[in-house]
């Protein structure tokens, strides 16, 4: 059966084969993703919902063993061709069984809904500069009300300003600057009715 | 509040409040001042075809040199509680009153909030892989429940 692709739904061949999807060959050195397309690539496809029991053979396993499977069957530890076996229903790191020095990283606990992104998606720090720029949002048109909320994260080198809300006609800026034993934090209005503060 | 000691850099959580009658400021969880604002119709500028700028201004005033990590921009006027209880939670993005999250995963300005207003850059600035141990301020007692404080992504 050299060439063919084949899906089984609960243990019986499914009619919804996925094997005009497939796209033929081995990627190597890649890291396998679960739950998403690509894990450098958070936009695309995420599954939600839970994994459990993954199974990676290096063979085509036959109907009567994947029905078997499917009934609940435990595959044989025995079996050289089984690469990779994870129950990831268990929380923690866990190798596989199978001595092929795979690890899979660790879901911290059932409560993620969609784990691997999560733990692969690396949060960056922005680092700004006068010369190197920053960045800008696109412009909101829905908020309503008066109050506000601003938190974020800043280390800072030099003094200046962080950060700045623009709105149709008048703008907040907030900078940040050190003066003796106290930071500063400054809130004002480029026209000028916030007023703006300090620490003393 | 007492500054002793703080260095401005290391990490540090900012928190501007703004509601219709006072604006408050917060470093480090702590109340670094309140502001009574002497006329509240200044504020609601702020809402319609309001952008956020983040560390450049085209050379209009100094820009700071230095990093932001996780920016949250809220439609509501936060307790300070709130702000205390969530600095260290990643966030789903769907939270009552988010209007934006920039936390910069994969060197982009996406914004995983609902309200989708992605940040794009002016000029070159740069990323740097942060983990979430760096965002630790010093003395802070949170170390383990910020590392086991994953969030789900969600993005439409």
């Amino acid at each position: 059966m050299t060439g063919m692709t084949n899906f089984y739904l609960n243990g019986q061949s499914s009619p919804n084969s996925p094997a005009n999807f497939v796209i033929e060959g081995v990627i190597p050195n890649q890291p396998l993703v679960l739950g998403a397309q690509r894990a450098t690539d958070d936009i695309d496809s995420i599954f939600t919902g839970e994994l459990i029991e993954l199974r990676i053979w290096s063979r085509a396993l036959s109907p009567s063993e994947v029905a078997e499977f499917g009934r609940g069957v435990i595959p044989g530890p025995s079996d050289p061709k089984l690469v990779d076996y994870q129950s990831i229903g268990a929380n923690g790191v866990r190798e596989d069984l199978e001595n092929s020095s795979e690890i899979f990283l660790p879901f911290l606990n059932n409560d993620i809904k969609s784990p691997l992104l999560s733990g692969q998606a690396t949060i960056q720090a922005l680092q700004v500069s006068p010369d190197k720029g920053g960045m800008k949002t696109l412009a909101y048109s829905n908020l309503s009300g008066v109050e506000f909320s601003l938190e974020f994260w800043a280390q800072i080198n030099t003094d200046g300003y962080i950060m700045r809300g623009v709105g149709a006609n008048k703008q907040v800026n907030i900078s940040l600057a050190r003066e003796g034993d106290a930071i500063k934090v400054l809130v004002n209005c480029a026209v000028p009715r916030i007023k703006g503060s300090s620490i003393p | 509040m007492s500054t002793v000691g703080k260095a401005l850099n290391e990490w540090h959580h900012l928190a501007v409040t703004i509601s219709s009658t006072t604006v408050n400021g917060y470093l480090d969880v702590q109340e670094a001042f309140t502001e009574t604002v002497a006329d509240p119709e200044s504020l609601p500028m702020l809402g319609d075809q309001l952008y956020l700028q983040f560390g450049s201004f085209e050379g209009e005033v100094t820009a700071m040199d230095g990093s932001l990590a996780e920016i949250r921009l809220w439609n509501r006027d936060l307790s300070i509680g709130e702000i205390r209880h969530r600095m260290y939670h990643s966030l789903i993005g769907n939270e009552f009153g988010l209007v934006g999250r920039w936390a910069f995963e994969n060197v982009l300005g996406r914004d995983t909030s609902s309200s989708h207003r992605h940040a794009f850059r002016v000029a070159k600035p740069e990323f740097k892989p942060l983990s979430d141990l760096d965002l630790e301020p010093l003395g802070s007692p949170y170390l383990v429940a910020q590392v086991s404080l994953l969030e789900d992504y969600h993005f439409d």
